[in-house]
């Protein structure tokens, strides 16, 4: 039964991910359940989205209708269930490359951060930089 | 102003959730496990008594048929989807009550036929599914006038 189910719902995943490129679903054949344990985020996103509320619901609701107390059972974020180690991740393979402002201040915050902690001081760090333009200057 | 008079089903609900929290309790070697059915039922019951008092609302009689020609898992989801397609609110909503209520349904029948034991734990968070579920019921349908 469970076969026949993932036959069915992996397709429907990875054509749910590429139509929505923001969406990861998380899902797993749970030992304690018996049935698949299928999981949508993120949940800020699925709020905005009505179309995908409405085509998901209508999936969930014909896999019930067919496959009864040994269907999937879904839920947003970790909502009704936690996954183990086993779980399996689809994305988009296509990422969103959508930038917002904010999210880019964000971006380049984080990078400062990173490349400071590769060095001992803030000095070490101003010298290093000044000795690299100085460089990029020459070579310009 | 005439009384509000209960009827058997909603009273019916009302036993089996105090029945829940009664054995969801503390206590050694708690009955935890069958808590889940009274939860599970406690809601399903409710279902019954909003959708035969809603907009547009099916009684008790037509709802007894409708689950005569029906497994117990279809009576169950004909009184769900029924309930589901009366309720006023978002896709996404109905969409997480149904998504809930299945939840719930899956650790009923778990419950009562499987082997697993359920926890105080486990059987608390049942109790706080139906009562969310119940809150859901009383804020998406509408009570016909």
């Amino acid at each position: 039964m469970n076969k026949e189910i993932e036959k069915i719902l992996l397709p429907w995943c990875k054509e749910m991910v590429e139509k929505f490129n923001w969406l990861t679903i998380k899902y797993e054949l749970s030992k304690k359940y018996g049935v698949y344990l299928v999981s949508f985020s993120p949940s800020s996103k699925i709020d905005d989205c009505n179309e995908f509320n409405v085509d998901a619901m209508k999936f969930e609701d014909e896999l019930n209708a067919k496959y009864g107390s040994n269907a999937p059972l879904f839920c947003d974020e970790e909502r009704n269930f936690t996954f183990t180690e086993d779980v399996e991740i689809i994305k988009a393979a296509t990422p969103n490359l959508y930038v917002t402002v904010s999210n880019l201040v964000d971006i380049i915050e984080e990078q400062y951060i990173m490349t400071r902690k590769l060095f001992n001081t803030p000095q070490e760090y101003e010298y290093t930089y000044s000795q690299s333009e100085s460089i990029v200057e020459k070579a310009a | 102003m005439s009384e509000y008079v209960m009827d058997n089903i909603e009273r019916k609900y009302l036993e089996n959730m105090s029945a829940g929290v009664v054995l969801s309790s503390p206590s050694e070697n708690g009955p935890y496990t069958s808590s889940i059915h009274c939860f599970y039922y406690a809601v399903l019951l409710f279902m019954k008594h909003r959708l035969a008092h809603v907009d547009h609302a099916i009684s008790y009689t037509e709802q007894e048929e409708r689950a005569k020609t029906s497994q117990e898992g279809g009576s169950h989801d004909y009184i769900i989807n029924e309930l589901a397609n009366r309720m006023i609110t978002s896709d996404k909503n109905v969409r997480v009550f149904k998504q809930d209520i299945r939840s719930l349904k899956q650790k009923r029948v778990l419950a009562d036929y499987g082997e697993m034991i359920f926890s105080q734990e486990e059987s608390l968070e049942c109790r706080a599914q139906a009562e969310g579920l119940i809150n859901d019921i009383k804020r998406y349908t509408r009570i016909a006038v």
